[in-house]
């Protein structure tokens, strides 16, 4: 359902144009439909503020009618991120959830901070993903180490353990998925209960 | 010199645009709940009824909001002018939260007015 209507004046119809690319380039993460219909109602909405003014040039009612809209970053965004992190929410798209993120961390100074927290979530996340899978290519210099000389414990991966000793062996691996899977799912449910305000 | 966050002025401003914040959802809905409505005649009457001026743009994710809240619903309209309209309506359950939106508006108005009758003894 793309309709342009046709306007008398041809610098009247590049603005309007130009603006509508704008519109499209914030709506470009949103699924296709929702796109069309959104930049529709835009158009609309143009349409209508346009019969409204007073101006005697058709260039200057569409751009007094774009003024009056605002910049699309400005209004569509809230909804891109709102749509993301319900999306995100219900299919666990890893891509959804990242933008979902991005989009949010943006959006204000409270959804920024719990966007790091929730992108610190999901960092540990990927840590312990790694970690399974550096365990099958290097058995003996990952996992969680001890030093029998006393000193911190360490996880991670160690150029040379040395004296140290690795406590967990391949148990890492089995405990690695799991936590991963848990964490993947608690923290992307908890995006919806968090941003559950996003417009 | 006052400082731009000790100006009284913008303490009002930001008072005023929290207000109105908070209260976009009930004013849109009351108006729903007279006629149907599309985005840019609701943003006109909005204006003209309440004075309230609200930046044409912020309707749509509010207006979005509403409808995955399941209080409006929404279809589109062919027009004479070949351009359609997306004309929203209240539904039944955006009707009841407009009723427990006016119990509590009267009870906050109700509050705000004795403390303000208690202030200026």
């Amino acid at each position: 359902m793309q309709v342009n209507p046709r306007l008398k004046d041809i610098t009247a119809t590049r603005i309007r144009d130009q603006y509508m690319k704008r519109v499209d380039r914030a709506l470009r993460s949103l699924p296709k439909k929702i796109r069309e219909e959104t930049a529709l109602e835009i158009q609309s909405h143009l349409w209508d503020s346009m019969q409204d003014s007073t101006a005697q040039v058709e260039a200057d009612r569409i751009l007094d009618a774009i003024d009056r809209l605002g910049e699309p970053d400005d209004f569509i965004k809230p909804m891109v991120a709102g749509r993301l992190l319900e999306d995100a929410s219900h299919s666990l798209n890893p891509k959804s959830v990242v933008m979902g993120l991005m989009y949010n961390a943006v959006a204000g100074v409270k959804k920024a901070g719990l966007s790091i927290v929730l992108g610190l979530g999901y960092l540990i996340l990927c840590i312990f993903s790694l970690m399974s899978i550096l365990k099958v290519i290097l058995p003996h210099q990952v996992g969680l180490f001890f030093d029998p000389e006393g000193g911190a414990p360490f996880f991670g991966v160690l150029g040379d353990p040395g004296n140290h000793v690795e406590v967990l062996g391949f148990w890492i691996i089995p405990l690695g998925i799991v936590i991963s899977f848990l964490l993947y799912f608690g923290l992307t449910r908890l995006l919806r209960i968090i941003f559950r305000e996003s417009g | 010199m006052v400082k731009p966050s000790q100006n009284p002025e913008n303490t009002k401003f930001k008072w005023d645009s929290q207000l109105r914040k908070g209260l976009l959802d009930y004013i849109i809905l009351l108006f729903l709940n007279k006629k149907e409505y599309y985005g840019y005649e609701l943003i006109r009457d909005i204006k003209q009824v309440t004075d309230i001026q609200i930046s044409e743009g912020t309707i749509y994710p509010l207006l979005n909001r509403l409808r995955k809240e399941l209080l409006i619903t929404s279809q589109w309209v062919e027009m004479e002018t070949g351009i359609p309209r997306k004309y929203y309506q209240i539904t039944d359950k955006g009707i009841t939260a407009v009723e427990q939106m006016k119990t509590s508006w009267d009870r906050m108005n109700r509050s705000i007015n004795n403390l303000l009758e208690w202030s200026c003894k």
